[in-house]
This record gives structure tokens, sequence and C-alpha cells, in this order.
């Protein structure tokens, strides 16, 4: 005999993920699915529960409890039976077990869903720790080494089951909303586990660089790494350019901004989903979870780069790599020297000054370039305050030219150098020394980074 | 439908705890105490507003019984007001119940209510509420015993210093 499926009245959309039981209840009460009767039955089932329940929490000592402890043990139950029935195949078997079953009965069955779903979320746990990331970023080291501590020791099926003792302080694409309890620590690590899969396509000191070149302090922030890592490699898929090294030039930003910016916000969610479609084909990604949840992150990096290329900042998106250990080289050219005869009459006449303010007007009238000064500052022979006034006139970058280009060495400079050039290296490091702390750190930071030509 | 705590209708609790505080009457008849059907209905409705008022729910027959029970053979209370001294009683309770923290049983709870009321308050329902409950209330909080007394032990310092004088 062929059974008639009963048509059910109850709109699935409308039911919460947190709050299942009463969200299913007032549903089925309001379509009339639920006669007031059987409604008036639950509630009171529901009071004899929390009587029962109650009276194991003060293990009898006590009849009467404070009113948010009963309230926090009523949503508890009607938690552990959401659970029960959210783990059953539709609403209308749950709606059939509701009628038929007593809610006793339900939160027993419940407990034992609870139970199975804590061994769910040890699995993902131990996903997580095995694929985890090497990154400094507190956020995501101290939620995974500490923050599921407290629910994996604490977590409190019987009266408290409805809640989430964890730190958890680490952001995910997809943030994990109407859940709780158990179930919240499930999709959360679920979650975390495909980003962690996600991220081991790739390097970690890679990871590292790209994440230093979105925020040199990321390692104290809240954002995802995943997100990040995603966008670039979307970005070098729709390069074409190899995707492990996760890297942009300005030529390649310039490049995916004329790519991009003709399209409309719908038609380049489709251009990445083509080229997601490309990149996990690329990558050889199997797992059709990880898949999946990479592709339903696609409408929130379309507004992410849509945004970038209307605020032309598209490099604030795809972000180039940046190792912190590896300066800028600056090159400096010291300019074209004058011609001898000059420089030779420009010197007899510097020297030949009574005042020194004369021989200030002639550098500040003659002399042109760094090649020239420094040639003045050794052929002059100044003395320490006269030398000083002189840097006086220089800027950082041509004070680090010459202090790279003569630092004072007092075990060798006797010997290779010329008198006049040790007394010049002995001024320079007198003046410098003079310099306040913070201009002769950056002056020194500046000679690694400085090329001379 | 709501799923509020206190959305049931009173009446028919109501009316079975004064049925059971009634029953009570056949043994504390013994000392020539009874609480008419009139008082237990207040009695219970003392109940409920204490509940409320201190925040708190109750499930089954609550502590009323055992408070009538308990203090059934006190010296300190004759019929004439024995209503309004359980009225009394049982708001007490409920209060110390919230300032105990929970920390504490309503077996020993009552149990020292009794002891103080028999004892060092010779009667007296202030003593009681404002002087000795305030004192063990704050040692349990404190997590004293409940029966530490530091003006006793002063008191005693006291007198060991006088006979050392």
């Amino acid at each position: 005999m062929n059974s008639v499926k009963k048509t059910t009245k109850i709109d699935v959309d409308k039911l919460s993920g947190e709050f299942y039981f009463q969200s299913l209840l007032q549903e089925a009460y309001v379509k009339g699915v639920l006669s007031p009767k059987e409604s008036e039955r639950v509630q009171l089932e529901c009071l004899k529960l929390l009587a029962d329940c109650t009276e194991r929490f003060t293990r009898g000592k006590s009849s009467s409890v404070r009113v948010e402890i009963a309230q926090g043990i009523m949503a508890s139950n009607l938690y552990t039976i959401g659970i029960h029935l959210k783990s059953l195949p539709d609403v209308e078997a749950a709606l059939f077990q509701i009628e038929n079953e007593s809610i006793e009965k339900l939160y027993e069955y419940g407990l034992q869903v609870l139970k199975r779903k804590i061994k769910v979320a040890s699995y993902f746990y131990n996903r997580v720790c095995k694929t985890k990331l090497k990154t400094p970023n507190q956020a995501y080291n101290i939620t995974i080494d500490q923050g599921f501590k407290p629910f994996f020791d604490h977590y409190e099926i019987n009266f408290h089951a409805h809640e989430i003792p964890s730190d958890i302080d680490y952001q995910l694409i997809h943030p994990v909303t109407d859940l709780a309890g158990v179930e919240f620590v499930i999709k959360y690590l679920e979650n975390l586990y495909y980003e962690n899969l996600f991220c081991s396509y790739f390097d970690a000191d890679i990871i590292d660089e790209v994440m230093t070149g979105y925020d040199p302090s990321y390692q104290n922030l809240l954002d995802n790494i995943c997100e990040q890592v995603f966008l670039n490699a979307l970005g070098c898929q729709l390069l074409n350019a190899p995707l492990h090294p996760l890297d942009f030039s300005l030529a390649d930003l310039d490049a995916l901004d004329r790519q991009l910016k003709k399209y409309s916000q719908a038609e380049l969610q489709r251009q990445l989903k083509t080229a997601a479609q490309e990149l996990i084909t690329n990558l050889l990604l199997t797992n059709p979870s990880l898949k999946k949840y990479l592709i339903a992150s696609l409408p929130k990096i379309t507004t992410t780069i849509y945004r970038g290329l209307t605020t032309h900042s598209l490099n604030k998106v795809f972000v180039p790599r940046n190792n912190p250990n590896i300066k800028p080289i600056r090159h400096y050219n010291m300019g074209i020297k004058m011609d001898d005869a000059a420089y030779r009459e420009m010197v007899t006449e510097f020297l030949s000054c009574r005042f020194f303010e004369d021989k200030l007007a002639i550098i500040k009238e003659q002399i042109k370039t760094l090649a020239d000064m420094e040639d003045l500052l050794i052929a002059a022979e100044l003395k320490a305050a006269e030398a000083a006034m002189i840097f006086d006139l220089l800027e950082d970058i041509e004070l680090a030219v010459l202090t790279k280009r003569h630092p004072l060495h007092p075990a060798i400079d006797a010997i290779d150098y010329s008198a006049s050039e040790v007394q010049m290296q002995q001024n320079l490091n007198a003046y410098m020394r003079a310099l306040p702390r913070d201009r002769l750190a950056k002056i020194l930071g500046m000679t690694t980074t400085i090329e001379v030509v | 439908m709501s799923f509020e705590l206190m959305l049931f209708d009173n009446f028919l609790i109501e009316k079975q705890a004064v049925s059971e505080v009634l029953l009570c009457n056949k043994i504390t008849e013994d000392y020539s105490l009874a609480l008419s059907e009139e008082q237990a209905l207040e009695l219970v409705e003392t109940r409920s507003d204490s509940l409320k008022n201190y925040g708190r729910i109750e499930f089954g027959s609550g502590i009323i019984e055992k408070v009538i029970l308990t203090f059934a053979d006190t010296p300190y209370i004759s019929q004439y007001r024995y209503a309004e001294f359980l009225n009394e009683l049982v708001e007490i309770f409920y209060y110390f119940k919230n300032e105990t923290l929970d920390l504490i049983s309503d077996d020993d709870l009552i149990g020292t209510m009794k002891k103080y009321f028999d004892g060092v308050c010779q009667g007296s329902l202030d003593q009681l509420k404002f002087r000795e409950l305030e004192r063990m209330a704050k040692n349990v909080r404190l997590g004293l015993d409940p029966d530490y007394n530091d003006l006793y032990d002063t008191e005693k310092l006291r007198e060991a210093e006088d006979d050392d004088e």
C-alpha cells in the first residue's frame, strides 16, 4: 500500500538554528499543525522536565532556585530536544516525534545526540591541530591552542548544553551564526579546518610575507588569513601567473586593474567564479567541501575586489608580498665632479679665506655635487667645529653616504688613508655622535640600504 | 505560544499547596497550633510573593511544611500570632536563600533558623533576621563556618585579658 506523503505547512526557512525546538513549536502552533491541547501538553511536560532537572541540579538539597538558573536549565533542555529533532530527516519526522513521544524521551534522545556531537567536535579539533598553519598571528594561535580547552574540559550537557565555554577570537571567512553549544563549535572547527586545508597548499613563509604585506603588524590583528591567501591566489590565477608565489608587481596590479575595471559587480563575480574553478583545478584541490567553502566565499570577495577597483586601492586587495628582512636598496648618485682647474682655483680661494663665513659662501656658491663636497672636506683639513658647520648644510641622506664611504676604523685608517682623510673621518664621526639619537639611528639605518653610484 | 517560566495558572498549584499545609495541622495540634484555610492560603500567597520578590522559582511542595513542622515545638510561639509568625519565617527563608548564594541547603537553613530562634534570639524574629542570620550569611559568603562569631571571640579575648590582670 502506498502511503500518502503529508505535505507540510511549515516554512523551514523560518526555523531558527539556535532555538530550533521553540521556533518549530511556534510555527506549528501558528500554522495549526499543532493543536492548542497538544501545545499545552508540550508546555506542561517541559515544565515537569525543568522541575526534574532542577532537582538534579540542586541534588535535592533545595526546592527553589534563582529564576536565571531555571531559565538557563530550561534553555539547555530545549536546546537538547532541538538538537535531536534537527538530527531527524525532516520537519515532518520532528513533528511526528513531538506528537507521539514524551518530552522527557525526546530529551534523553537529545542527550545521546549531544554525546555523539562532542566526539565529532573532537574529531574536527584534531584535524584543525594537524593542519595548523605556522603563523605569528596571535588570535589564530591562541584560539587553536587554548581557545577550545574550556569546551573540551568543561562543556556540560545536562544543564548548560546551549552554552559555548570557549575563547574564540579568530575570525573566519564564513562566521558561524544561528548556532549554539556544541553545534557552534563543530561548525567553527569545520570551517577552520577547510581554511587550514586551503592554506596548506601554500608555503607558510610565503603566507607570512603576504600577510605582512597586508599589514606589517598582522600578528596582532583579528583578520582572517585564508581570505587574503585566497584573494592573492585568485589574483595570480586571473593574471595566469604561477600561483604559489602569491605575489604581485606594480605592473601586475595595473594589469589586474585594466582587466577587471570594465566589469559590473555581477559580471565580476562570474569572472571570479571561473577563475576560482580554474584555481581549484590548478591546485588539484580534491576535497569537495573545501571547494564548496571557497566558492561560497566569492560574493564577499567580489564585494572586496569591486570596492578596491572603485576606490583605486587594488594594492590593498591583492597585496604584494613584503619580507621585512629584505630592505629596498636606494641608489645614490654622487654627481659629476667639477673641472680640475676650476676645482684647484676654488680650493686655493677657500684656503686663503680669513673668515669662515667666506668659506661657507664659497661652498654655497660653487659646490654643486656631493662628490665635490667630499673632495673639499678632505682637502681643506678643517677643524672639528668648522667641519660641523659644513655638515650642518647637508641632508640626512648625504650624511649617510659620507658615513658609508668614510667609516671610522682607527686600527686601519693610519695605514690605508691619508692624514687629511683620517681628519675628515674623525670630524664626521664627532659630528654624528653629537646628533640626536633618533636622527643618528635614521642616518645609520640609511647607510644599510644605500648603494652609492 | 510562550515559554516563559511563569506562564501557568497558579490556581491549581496553590490549591494543592493549601491542602498540604492544612495537613500539617494534624501534627501541630499536639502543640496547640493550627492554621485556618484562609491563613494557609495567605501563607501560600506569601511564598509566591517572596519567590517573585527575590527572583526565585520553586517546584514541588516547597518549604512551607518543613518550616511548620520544624518550628512546631518552639516555646516562643503561641496560636495568637502563629500565622503572622509563619509568614515572616517563610519570607526570611527565601531572603536568606539568596543572601547565602544557594550555598546552604533548605534543611540546613531551616535548622539554623530554628537553632538561633530558640537560642540566642530567644524568640525575636528581628534579632534572627537582622543579627544572627545576617552574620551567618556573611560567613557563608566568605567561606567561613556559618556559626563563626568574631564578636564572641573578642569578648572571650577581653575576658582572658581581665583574668590576667
